[in-house]
């Protein structure tokens, strides 16, 4: 029994896996029991402010101890997709952003973007973009994307924002 | 004409009080009687014009504009025979990060501020091997010229605008 995770989410893990596996795409709203806690918790993680202009100004945790700490998303997402996926706490405020610069990384394989923001106003900006399709994410839910090669941005934090954006980007292991 | 060129962090030559107050009164009018589209990508959230290259009515401006032709060669180094035009307005919350206008064609970009906001909307320079920091903040002056050469050292931006409205007419020189 997962036990960060709404407990809806295990009892249809199984029709879950069969959307996913015919669209290639799904949404999963209310996701996590508590994203307040869970987004409190990632906040206290050491994290590093990253700024390259032509890319991104964000802050990012890829510590060790975030691994365990979602530990029952990675195993969910393990029954749903059959793959390991990796997260990375990525925290945006005023002024930060990402761009699909042209030596961007694309992601391959499996990702799954979960947005853990407090309250949100897409007034503020920060919506995630998958290649030139804006997605609308909302508050507690988890986005599970299959595809064969994307690029992801996040669009700018304008000055109105009240809050910090917190999104945690679940994806595969690289393959040796 | 007087103008102004400095070469950090890359070159670039700035004219103030470009036009008459008749003219630029005109063209603002012209300008605003567009119809403006809003653009939204990674890079940027504003509204802009189609290419009014052909507008009868901005003929005199693009007259003015290629009438720049010898100063762009003997300041810059570069031949141009041609502009490309449209009209840029920004509100509240709008941006444009940073980039540098590199695209097949493009030689020199320019930007005349027609309408200044409040707050923000500042032209930012950064240098591309020290990119951290802004070097140069060029404020949105109305009826100023900005023109710079574009390379992969011309990283520009424009800031949010925090308060108010920005109007200007840009593109490129070919």
């Amino acid at each position: 029994m997962v036990s960060l995770i709404t407990h809806d989410y295990d009892e249809q893990q199984h029709a879950i896996q069969q959307i996913f596996n015919t669209e290639g795409i799904v949404l999963l709203q209310e996701f996590l029991l508590s994203p307040k806690k869970v987004r409190k918790e990632i906040q206290k993680l050491p994290s590093t402010k990253l700024f390259h202009p032509l890319r991104h100004r964000w802050t990012v945790c890829t510590d060790m101890q975030l691994r365990p700490m979602l530990n029952d998303v990675r195993e969910y997402l393990k029954m749903i997709t059959g793959e390991t996926l990796d997260p990375t706490a990525y925290i945006l405020e005023k002024g930060d952003y990402s761009i699909l610069s042209d030596d961007i990384q694309e992601e391959h394989g499996i990702v799954a973007f979960m947005e853990i923001s407090n309250k949100w106003d897409d007034k503020w900006g920060g919506k995630l973009g998958l290649e030139n399709e804006m997605v609308h994410l909302p508050k507690n839910s988890l986005l599970l994307v299959s595809t064969h090669r994307h690029r992801w941005f996040i669009k700018y934090i304008n000055h109105l924002a009240k809050d910090d954006k917190v999104i945690v980007v679940f994806r595969e292991r690289k393959k040796k | 004409m007087e103008f102004e060129k400095k070469d950090e962090p890359f070159a670039h030559i700035i004219f103030k009080d470009l036009l008459s107050s008749v003219a630029l009164h005109e063209i603002k009018e012209i300008i605003e009687s567009q119809p403006f589209e809003r653009k939204s990508a990674d890079l940027f959230d504003l509204e802009q014009t189609t290419d009014l290259s052909d507008e009868q009515s901005l003929s005199g401006l693009r007259e003015k504009m290629l009438s720049l032709k010898e100063i762009i060669k003997n300041e810059l180094g570069i031949d141009v025979t041609s502009l490309d035009m449209s009209a840029m307005h920004y509100q509240e919350c709008d941006y444009l990060l940073c980039h540098d206008d590199q695209l097949e064609g493009r030689k020199i970009a320019y930007i005349l501020y027609l309408a200044k906001p409040e707050q923000g909307g500042e032209l930012l320079f950064r240098s591309s091997t020290e990119p951290y920091d802004v070097q140069v903040t060029i404020p949105p002056l109305e009826n100023t010229l900005v023109l710079f050469e574009v390379s992969n050292k011309s990283l520009h931006e424009v800031s949010e605008i925090i308060k108010g409205e920005r109007l200007s007419i840009g593109g490129w020189f070919h």
